[in-house]
């Protein structure tokens, strides 16, 4: 017992810190996209393409693939790749040829897909991995994956129309990357079976992997929220705010397909089974590696996937996965900084109007999940806000020391101070509990003062100072049949704060800093134009910039023309190096050319800003709390007061137009805020000169001087 | 994903134009080196490239060797230099200079009856021609002075000089003894001009200028030429049997003017191309 606890201890979940790339980075996130093509050419024969269409798709299937090895989302020798590339070795202890040709990484994102690609590289993500069950569910849709690029299933599935708009979401991407035809997807779920049984898995757990999929648009768990989970020593919410009923899980395995890339669940089940009788030897492990090490992955799958939510905004979906969680893990600290977050989250996107992009429609979500989401939806502003307070000071009384949570509760102090409809002093100094147990001990007391007052009526009037002791008495219940009110129940949601000069003085602080925030506006507003601008550039106090990979894309019509695209990415690194040294402004180089030679210590810089970046790009004027907030604060010992520099921008060339737009943002990590963004839309080549007269007019602008 | 959510978003906030540092890299000086050019169109009458009789395109002149010379004028050209200086982000202000060589092409024989047997062969007019401007140049929204697109005004004095330095000739054997008796002042008009011009810059210093010039310009100043004309064709004339007549002295005054105005200020489209030195 004792010996399978420190097994199962692995991992220290008590420390638990967000997931990040680790030890050397491979060579795949660095080497440039041309010579993957190049290699990917003499590697393998496509008979069926002519040189043109190979060059085509190649280009295609490398240059998406490259977009996601350098966005961030992508996890290398991590607790997680590790085991999916361990479960991987078991599949191919046979095959060692095969096994030198792939490449096995995890996608930070929760949607439950794995994909292979055409170079042998296959991706499983955090999604499926909070979803399995064992360690033989993993190793089947390993195994079907492989049987993808065995098969050459990505070439056979690029056609003309096959066509990934950069633009869209990395998890719009992964989806269509992972799309084959139907005969592709039932020769693959075919084929894998083979692999996986050779590896010694069991039979049984070949089908249930297929439940997976089945149900991988539920939460990692099915459990009952109960009616009383908000409720603490200090915080009563009332069972009404719960639904009665949740809705159910409907799912139809054998839905129609007919328009889906995918064949249906049933048909794939159907045929799968049949592919079971032929074989006879099976093995009957549901694990090879350690049972415990696979828990160990599949909790820090899930709580990533918090993490992920976060990012996401989809905050009622985060306190769902946290309520499953702290079953396992009570009082994690990972986890109740997490729950701070989701209840800021909510209660800004509350005060900003937005609130219904955090939480699921009500109508739409499927099983237990669905009562976090009734009950968040039911809560009045008010009610919601203070819960959150009420929550985050519960969580920053466990961690006094951290940084964190002091920034989250001032957030949330100015959230406060910002609804009108708040006031500390309509707040009771008594916890729910304790003014319900007044309540009734005064309804008590008025039956028998009732049944005294009615004896002593009898007897004697009351004295002058009897009636004056009774109305100082401050009676609660003020009729013997009254019920005590439930729907104030966040008023008593404070009671420990009420008086406390501390807390009053945060608010008062808060109010002060939105009047000068206000005041500021309206100065602002009464300045001319050229006063404003002025002041921007006064107010621009930049000698520290961090450069990331500029996301650039020529085309030649619509398609993607790779030596441009690398042309230009080049000259725009090359630039910003050359101005920021004009400039006098010190750069720290995160890109990814062969002057920065990009090391796992900027990846995981790199895609802890991309992520931030992605968090707040929707919502640029709320004010949105970093995630990854203590990694934020680590790059900013690092790189001091740098802000970040993005750029991206697109060149179109046809035969008759030549246009280019080039972006540019610098963003502020310490408040977040956007410091400057400049839009470029021109139609011109993208020289050198050109690009370095923009930037160098970008500079200047900007305010600085050579 | 990223770059659409951000350009979306982001297009709220932007950095505006109060920096001091404008120009190119900070440049503010620019010296170009243009020609502007067209082919001649008559008004009315021709295009030089069609019409194979060449009416009013040939220009018949004499080397200092007496040499006879025959040239079809289809195309005018001068050659001008300016300096501008960006004041803004979006404008530079400036002068310009233009020199060109002119010489008035014969006139139509087809229209002067009178010549149509003459086998006249008389030396063109020939006139230095000076513009001084003032230019205003102003960008476009995607553009940062002194590159990219821009539209250009231009306002200044035109002043014709006759060149008396030609051998002017009635024919090989022939000397026109009195050319111009008269012509003591220049000729002048003000030429006005609106133009479109691309700037590309080749690289921080050079620009490659291409682009299209709207000319024209009145008249300003009537030369004391005499009525009788430029030459004393009387001579000339008498002698092939001609009648004389005002009308039909080759180069008369109104003749001259008409011709100026033609020549100068009626082809107003023209094309502009040369290389700017931004200092």
């Amino acid at each position: 017992m004792l010996l399978s606890s420190a097994l199962y201890g692995q991992v220290n979940f008590e420390k638990y810190r967000p997931l990040r790339a680790e030890g050397k980075i491979p060579a795949v996130f660095t080497e440039s996209i041309q010579d993957k093509i190049e290699h990917d050419k003499s590697e393998k024969e496509r008979q069926k393409m002519d040189e043109a269409v190979e060059q085509q798709f190649l280009t295609h299937i490398h240059y998406n693939i490259d977009e996601m090895l350098h966005s961030g989302i992508i996890l290398y020798g991590d607790a997680t790749s590790k085991y999916v590339n361990d479960v991987a070795a078991k599949l191919l202890a046979t095959n060692s040829k095969l096994k030198r040709k792939l490449q096995f990484y995890v996608i930070k994102s929760n949607i439950t897909n794995a994909l292979s690609t055409d170079q042998g590289i296959i991706f499983v993500t955090l999604g499926l991995l909070s979803q399995i069950e064992n360690e033989a569910q993993l190793a089947y849709v390993l195994s079907h994956e492989i049987a993808h690029y065995t098969e050459s299933h990505v070439e056979k599935a690029y056609t003309e129309k096959f066509d990934i708009n950069v633009n869209s979401s990395y998890d719009e991407r992964i989806r269509k990357l992972s799309s084959y035809s139907k005969d592709n997807e039932l020769e693959a779920d075919r084929l894998g079976i083979d692999l996986y049984r050779k590896a010694g898995y069991a039979e049984s757990e070949l089908l249930s992997a297929f439940d997976v999929l089945t149900y991988s648009y539920l939460p990692f768990d099915e459990e009952p929220l109960p009616k009383t989970y908000f409720n603490t020593d200090l915080l009563f919410v009332p069972d009404y705010v719960f639904p009665e009923e949740i809705n159910k899980i409907q799912v139809d395995e054998d839905y129609d397909d007919s328009k889906s890339s995918h064949p249906n669940i049933r048909k794939r089940k159907d045929q799968v089974m049949d592919e079971l009788e032929k074989h006879s030897s099976w093995g009957n492990a549901q694990f090879l590696l350690s049972e415990d090490r696979f828990k160990d992955v599949r909790s820090i799958a899930r709580f990533e996937s918090v993490r992920i939510d976060l990012l996401d905004n989809q905050f009622g979906t985060a306190l769902y996965s946290i309520f499953l969680l702290e079953r396992d893990f009570p009082n994690n600290e990972y986890l109740n900084k997490c729950k701070a977050q989701a209840w800021y989250g909510l209660a800004l996107f509350k005060s900003e109007g937005e609130f219904s992009r955090t939480v699921e429609k009500i109508s739409s979500v499927e099983g237990e999940s669905h009562a976090i989401h009734y009950a968040l939806r039911k809560l009045t502003k008010l009610q919601l806000l203070t819960v959150a307070a009420r929550n985050i000071l519960d969580i920053d009384m466990l961690y006094p020391e951290s940084k964190e949570m002091s920034v989250l509760k001032k957030n949330m102090a100015l959230l406060l101070a910002d609804y009108s409809k708040f006031s500390i002093s309509n707040y009771y100094d008594v916890t729910y509990e304790i003014a319900l147990e007044e309540f009734e001990k005064s309804k008590i007391e008025l039956a028998q003062d009732t049944i005294i007052e009615d004896v002593v009526e009898d007897d004697k009037e009351l004295s002058k100072y009897d009636k004056i002791k009774n109305k100082r008495d401050d009676k609660i219940a003020t009729s013997i049949d009254e019920e005590f009110e439930t729907k104030n129940f966040h008023l008593y949601a404070l009671s420990d704060v009420v008086n406390d000069e501390l807390f009053k003085r945060s608010l008062r602080m808060a109010r002060n800093e939105i009047d000068d925030r206000e005041a500021e506006d309206l100065r602002i507003r009464s300045m001319t134009r050229k006063q404003r601008l002025k002041s921007d550039v006064d107010k621009r106090d930049i000698k520290q910039m961090v450069m990331l990979d500029p996301m650039y894309t020529a085309y030649y019509y619509s398609s993607i023309d790779l030596e441009k695209t690398m042309e230009i990415e080049k000259n725009i690194i090359a630039t910003y190096r050359e101005m920021s040294t004009d400039f006098g402004i010190e750069l720290f180089d995160a890109t990814n050319d062969e002057k920065s030679n990009l090391d796992t210590y900027a990846y995981n810089q790199r895609a802890i800003i991309l992520d931030y970046i992605r968090q707040r790009a929707e919502y640029e004027d709320m004010r949105m709390f970093p995630v990854d907030f203590e990694y934020l604060d680590e790059f900013k010992k690092n790189y001091g007061d740098s802000r970040v520099l993005l750029v991206f921008g697109d060149f179109v060339k046809t035969l008759a137009t030549k246009k280019m737009t080039l972006t540019t943002l610098i963003v502020n990590l310490e408040t977040g805020e956007l410091e400057a963004f400049d839009y470029i839309g021109v139609k011109r080549k993208p020289r050198k000169v050109v690009l370095e007269y923009y930037i160098y007019d970008f500079f200047a602008r900007m305010g600085f001087k050579r | 994903m990223m770059r659409n959510v951000l350009s979306i978003i982001f297009l709220v906030i932007s950095i505006g134009t109060f920096a001091q540092d404008f120009g190119f890299f900070g440049k503010k000086n620019v010296v170009t080196f243009h020609s502007t050019g067209n082919m001649r169109v008559l008004s009315g009458v021709s295009i030089p490239i069609i019409d194979k009789d060449r009416n009013g395109y040939t220009i018949n002149r004499y080397t200092s060797t007496n040499r006879y010379n025959e040239s079809s004028k289809l195309f005018r050209y001068d050659l001008r230099a300016a300096y501008k200086r960006v004041i803004s982000r979006r404008m530079a202000i400036g002068f310009e200079f233009g020199y060109e060589k002119f010489r008035l092409p014969s006139i139509d024989a087809s229209s002067y009856s009178e010549y149509a047997n003459t086998s006249a062969r008389t030396s063109a007019p020939t006139f230095n021609n000076f513009s001084y401007l003032l230019v205003v140049e102003l960008f476009g929204d995607g553009s940062i002075a002194p590159v990219g697109v821009s539209s250009s005004f231009g306002i200044g004095p035109k002043f014709y000089a006759f060149d008396f330095n030609e051998n002017y000739r009635y024919s090989q054997s022939t000397e026109i003894v009195n050319v111009f008796p008269e012509y003591d002042n220049n000729m002048m008009s003000i030429e006005l001009f609106w133009d479109l011009t691309y700037r590309v810059p080749i690289n921080r210093v050079l620009a490659f200028d291409l682009g299209l010039r709207i000319r024209s310009g009145f008249l300003l100043k009537r030369s004391t030429v005499s009525k009788e004309g430029i030459i004393d064709g009387g001579e000339f004339y008498s002698s092939s049997g001609a009648t004389l007549n005002e009308d039909n002295y080759e180069w008369t005054k109104s003749n001259l003017r008409n011709r100026l105005n033609t020549e100068n200020l009626g082809n107003v489209f023209n094309l502009k191309a040369g290389l700017s030195f931004i200092l």
